[in-house]
C-alpha cells in the first residue's frame, strides 16, 4: 500500500486545494487561504510533533489475485480510508469517495522529484470558456456538434515534461548569389555573383519541453506551446493539490532525440539570420550542430484536458493552463464541405467570367 | 629605339586634346601606332614580335582592329578616357566606321580598360566584355601578362568569328550616297521598320555598278547568303541602286512578291528615283523604308483581321470560360483548405525558437567568400540603336574627340 499525501486545513481539517486564481492553497469549506510556503512550514512542524503511525490502514475486501495488480497502484485515502486505485504513473488525483485531493508521495521520491512546476493560472471555468470559443467561427464544423457535444470530463493535469537546456556550437556553410541586372540598347543583362558563406557560432537554448508521458499525445502537447518557464517555481507537492498529475514514464535519454531535432532547426535558423539580405539566394550546403553542454530538468506543466464523444467518436481537447492556448481537432461536416466546393466554385467561375467579359468590352 | 619613338609619338598625340584640338576631321585616317605598344616592358622583345603578328593576323582576318596598349602612365586621365583617346588619336579602327577594340593596361595604378569603337561597340556588348575580362584579368593579377594578352586576343577573335554583322545586311552603301550621320539615320529606320513589320526585312543596297549583273541576281546573291538577321524564314525586299547606270530597282525574294506586286515595286522605284534625282539619297531610302513598311502592314491586316473577326468571339468565350473555371478551382481550393485547416489545430513543433536565450548568439566565424561572376544576356523585345550603357558604368562613353566608345575599366 503506497502513501498518500493530503493537505488539510489547519482551521477546519477539510482538504485543501491549490487555487489558480489566488495562487494559494484554499479551503473550500471555511474559505481559509494559505500561502504554499506557510502551509509547508506548518505541515512540517505538525509532522514533527505528531506521533507517527506505523502504517496506513490495510484495505478491506477480498485479496487481489496474483498478477492482477501489475501496472496498478492502490492507495488508501487518509481522510475516509477509501481505496484509490491508479496506474503506476498516477501522482495526484482525488479520492472517489470523499472527493478530497490526494497526492501520491512515492511518485515524487528520489529521482522522481520534479525540479520545477509551472502552477495553473487558469481555472476550470476558463477551460470551459476556451472550449466554447474554440468552436466559434468554424464554418465546416457540424452545427449539431455544438449542441450535442458535451464535455465528458475536464481535468486539470500536471503533465511531466523534460525541459532541456543546451549550449550549442554550430557551423553552417551556405552557397549564396547576388544578382544585378541592367540593359543596353540591345540586350537585357543579368550578372550573377556567387559566394561561399560560412557562419560559426555558439548559442544557448533554455527549457525546450519534451513530453515525458506516454499517455499524452506528443503532438497535442507540443501544440500547447509555448510555456513561459520564467514563471516556473521550485516543486512543492502543494501545487498539485486539487489537480491530477502523472510522473514521467519516458526517460530523459529517450527524449533527447526529439529535443535535438528541434534545436538543430532553430540553430540553423539563428545562424541564417546573421546573413545580410543583400544576397538574392542563400542555400545551406552543409551544417554541423554540436551540443557542447546540455542539462535536463524534470518539470510539471499545467494542462486542462477535456474529452467529448460525438457520433461514437472520441475527441480530446487541451488548454494550456498557463497561457490559455486551446487546441483540439474538430470533426468536419462533409455535406457543408461539398456545398462550399460547389457554390463557391460556381460563384467564383461566374464572377471571373463576367469580369473578363466586362474588361474585354472596355478594351 | 622603337620604344622610345613610340613613347614620344604617343605623348605628342596625347597632348593634342590638351591643346584644345579635338576636331574629328583632324583625326588620322590611318593607324599611326602598331597594334601592340608595350611601354611598360611587360613582354620580352621576342614575345612582342610574336604577339604583334598574332594581333595583326586577327585584325586583318576579322576586319576589326584588336590592339593592346601598355602605357607607363595615364597622364592624369581615367583609364577609360585614356583608352578612348589613345584609340582615336592614333587612328585605330578598321574601315570607315573605325571598328576595333583596344585593351589598355597601365602598371602605374594597376588599371585596365577596354575601349571599343564603331561596329565593335555592338559586337562587344557588356556581357561579352565581362566574359572576356573574367578570362584575362585574373591572369594580369597573377603577373602572367603574355598569357593575359593572348587570352584577350583569343577571346576577341572568338567573338568576332561569331559576330552578327547586321549593319551590312540592312544597308550596304557601297556607292557612297550617304554621309555618316545619314547612314545611321537610314540604318535605324530600316532596322526599326523591319522589326515592326515582323515578316520581312527591308534592305537598301547601293553599288557603283552592277557590272553586268541584273539587280535581281545581285540582291538574290545576298538574300541567299543566309546572313540576314531574320534568316531564311522571313521575306526580303531590297532597293538596289546602280549609281553609274542611274537606276533603281525594287527586288523581292520569292515570298515577298505576294504583297510587293509589280505595281507596288514600280511605285517604290519611281519614288526613290525622283528623290535621288533631287540629291536627297537619305530621304529616298527612308521613304522606301516607310513605303515598304506600309505595304507589309497592309498585307498583315488583310491576312490577320478576317480570321480573328470570324472566329474570335466563339473561341475567345470558350477560352474565357476555361480561364474562369480555373480561377474558380484555385480560389475554391484555397478557401476550402483554409476552412478545413480551421478544424485542425494539433500539430507538432518543428523548431525551438521560443526557447532560444536572447542575445546568446555569439558568432565565432563569419566569412563571405567570393567564388565567381558570370553574365547572361537576352535580347530585348524592342530594339533600338540609341541607348547607352543603360545604367551600367561600362556602357557608352565619348572620347575627347566626341566619338562614341564602348568598353569597361577596372583594377587588377
Amino acid at each position: 500500500m503506497s502513501e498518500l499525501l493530503e493537505y488539510k486545513c489547519p482551521c477546519c481539517g477539510a482538504g485543501l486545494t491549490f487555487s489558480s486564481a489566488l495562487q494559494k492553497m484554499k479551503c473550500e469549506y471555511c474559505d481559509s487561504e494559505f500561502d504554499v510556503e506557510t502551509l509547508k512550514a506548518y505541515d512540517d512542524a505538525l509532522k514533527k510533533a505528531e506521533k507517527k503511525d506505523p502504517e496506513v490502514s490495510a484495505p478491506t475486501g477480498s485479496d487481489w489475485e496474483p498478477g492482477e495488480q501489475d501496472g496498478m497502484r492502490i492507495y488508501s485515502c487518509e481522510s475516509c480510508g477509501g481505496e484509490v486505485i491508479g496506474d503506476e504513473t498516477l501522482a495526484a488525483s482525488a479520492c472517489p469517495f470523499c472527493g478530497n485531493p490526494v497526492i501520491m508521495k512515492a511518485q515524487f521520491a528520489g529521482d522522481l522529484r520534479p525540479d520545477v512546476v509551472v502552477p495553473f493560472k487558469l481555472d476550470k471555468e476558463a477551460a470551459k470558456k476556451g472550449f466554447e470559443k474554440h468552436l466559434l467561427g468554424k464554418r465546416l464544423l457540424p452545427k449539431v456538434f455544438r449542441s450535442q457535444a458535451h464535455i465528458d470530463e475536464i481535468k486539470g493535469v500536471y503533465v511531466p515534461f523534460w525541459l532541456f537546456d543546451a549550449d550549442v556550437d554550430a557551423t553552417v556553410q551556405y552557397h549564396a548569389t547576388q544578382t544585378r541586372s541592367w540593359s543596353d540598347s540591345r540586350n537585357n543583362y543579368v550578372e550573377t555573383t556567387e559566394y561561399s558563406l560560412l557562419r560559426s557560432g555558439t548559442m544557448q537554448f533554455s527549457g525546450i519541453p519534451v513530453d515525458g508521458s506516454k499517455k499524452m499525445d506528443d503532438a497535442l502537447m507540443e501544440s500547447l506551446e509555448p510555456f513561459d518557464l520564467s514563471e516556473a517555481v521550485s516543486f512543492q507537492t502543494a501545487y498539485l493539490s486539487g489537480y491530477f498529475a502523472d510522473r514521467y514514464d519516458v526517460s530523459a535519454e529517450e527524449s533527447i532525440p526529439r529535443a535535438n531535432a528541434r534545436l538543430r532547426i532553430s540553430t540553423e535558423s539563428a545562424l541564417h539570420s546573421t546573413i545580410p539580405n543583400t544576397y538574392s539566394t542563400v542555400t545551406p550546403k552543409s551544417a554541423r550542430v554540436k551540443t557542447v553542454d546540455s542539462r535536463a530538468r524534470y518539470g510539471l506543466l499545467p494542462v486542462w484536458l477535456m474529452n467529448t464523444t460525438w457520433n461514437g467518436k472520441s475527441y480530446r481537447f487541451a488548454m494550456n493552463g498557463q497561457t490559455g492556448k486551446f487546441i483540439g481537432d474538430l470533426p468536419m461536416d462533409k455535406g457543408a464541405y461539398a456545398r462550399w466546393w460547389v457554390l463557391l466554385g460556381i460563384g467564383v467561375t461566374v464572377a471571373a467570367y463576367a469580369l473578363m467579359t466586362a474588361c474585354s468590352a472596355l478594351i | 629605339m622603337k620604344k622610345g619613338f613610340s613613347l614620344l609619338l604617343a605623348l605628342l598625340l596625347l597632348a593634342v586634346p590638351m591643346l584644345g584640338i579635338a576636331d574629328i576631321s583632324e583625326l588620322p585616317t590611318e593607324r599611326l601606332m602598331p597594334l601592340l605598344v608595350d611601354e611598360g616592358n611587360l613582354l620580352t622583345d621576342e614575345e612582342e614580335i610574336a604577339f604583334l603578328a598574332e594581333l595583326e593576323r586577327i585584325s586583318s582576318e576579322q576586319k576589326c582592329d584588336v590592339a593592346v596598349v601598355i602605357p607607363r602612365t595615364l597622364g592624369g586621365k581615367s583609364a577609360t578616357a585614356f583608352a578612348d583617346d589613345y584609340y582615336d588619336l592614333n587612328g585605330y579602327g578598321y574601315g570607315s566606321t573605325k571598328d576595333g577594340i583596344l585593351l589598355m593596361v597601365c602598371m602605374e595604378e594597376r588599371d585596365y580598360a577596354t575601349s571599343t569603337a564603331g561596329a565593335a561597340q555592338d559586337w562587344f556588348d557588356d556581357a561579352t566584355l565581362y566574359n572576356i575580362e573574367n578570362a584575362f584579368v585574373p591572369l594580369l593579377s597573377e603577373g602572367k601578362y603574355l598569357e593575359a594578352f593572348e587570352t584577350f586576343a583569343t577571346r576577341c577573335e572568338r567573338v568576332l568569328n561569331n559576330v552578327d554583322r547586321r549593319e551590312v545586311l540592312y544597308l550596304d552603301d557601297a556607292a557612297g550616297f550617304l554621309n555618316e550621320t545619314d547612314r545611321n539615320v537610314v540604318l535605324r529606320t530600316l532596322e526599326s521598320n523591319s522589326h515592326v513589320a515582323g515578316i520581312c526585312d527591308i534592305v537598301v543596297l547601293t553599288v557603283p555598278s552592277l557590272g553586268g549583273q541584273s539587280a535581281s541576281e545581285y540582291a538574290s546573291g545576298l538574300f541567299s547568303s543566309g546572313v540576314y538577321r531574320h534568316g531564311s524564314g522571313y521575306d526580303k525586299v531590297a532597293l538596289v541602286v546602280d549609281r553609274d547606270a542611274g537606276m533603281c530597282y525594287c527586288v523581292t525574294d520569292s515570298t515577298a512578291n505576294r504583297y510587293f506586286t509589280a505595281d507596288n515595286c514600280a511605285s517604290l522605284e519611281q519614288d526613290a528615283a525622283t528623290m535621288l534625282s533631287n540629291g536627297d539619297a537619305a530621304g529616298a531610302f527612308r521613304q522606301f523604308a516607310s513605303s515598304a513598311y506600309r505595304i507589309i502592314s497592309a498585307f498583315n491586316g488583310q491576312n490577320g483581321s478576317p480570321t480573328v473577326e470570324r472566329h474570335g468571339v466563339q473561341i475567345f468565350s470558350f477560352f474565357r470560360f476555361v480561364i474562369a473555371a480555373f480561377v474558380g478551382l484555385i480560389v475554391t481550393l484555397n478557401v476550402t483548405n483554409a476552412l478545413k485547416n480551421q478544424l485542425k489545430s494539433v500539430k507538432t513543433q518543428s523548431e525551438a525558437a521560443n526557447y532560444f536565450v536572447q542575445n546568446s548568439l555569439h558568432l565565432t566565424e563569419s566569412q563571405d567568400l567570393y567564388l565567381a561572376r558570370h553574365v547572361t544576356s537576352t535580347p530585348r523585345v524592342t530594339e533600338t540603336r540609341s541607348g547607352g550603357g543603360g545604367g551600367h558604368s561600362g556602357g557608352s562613353h565619348f572620347s575627347s574627340s566626341g566619338i562614341s566608345h564602348g568598353g569597361h575599366s577596372g583594377k587588377f
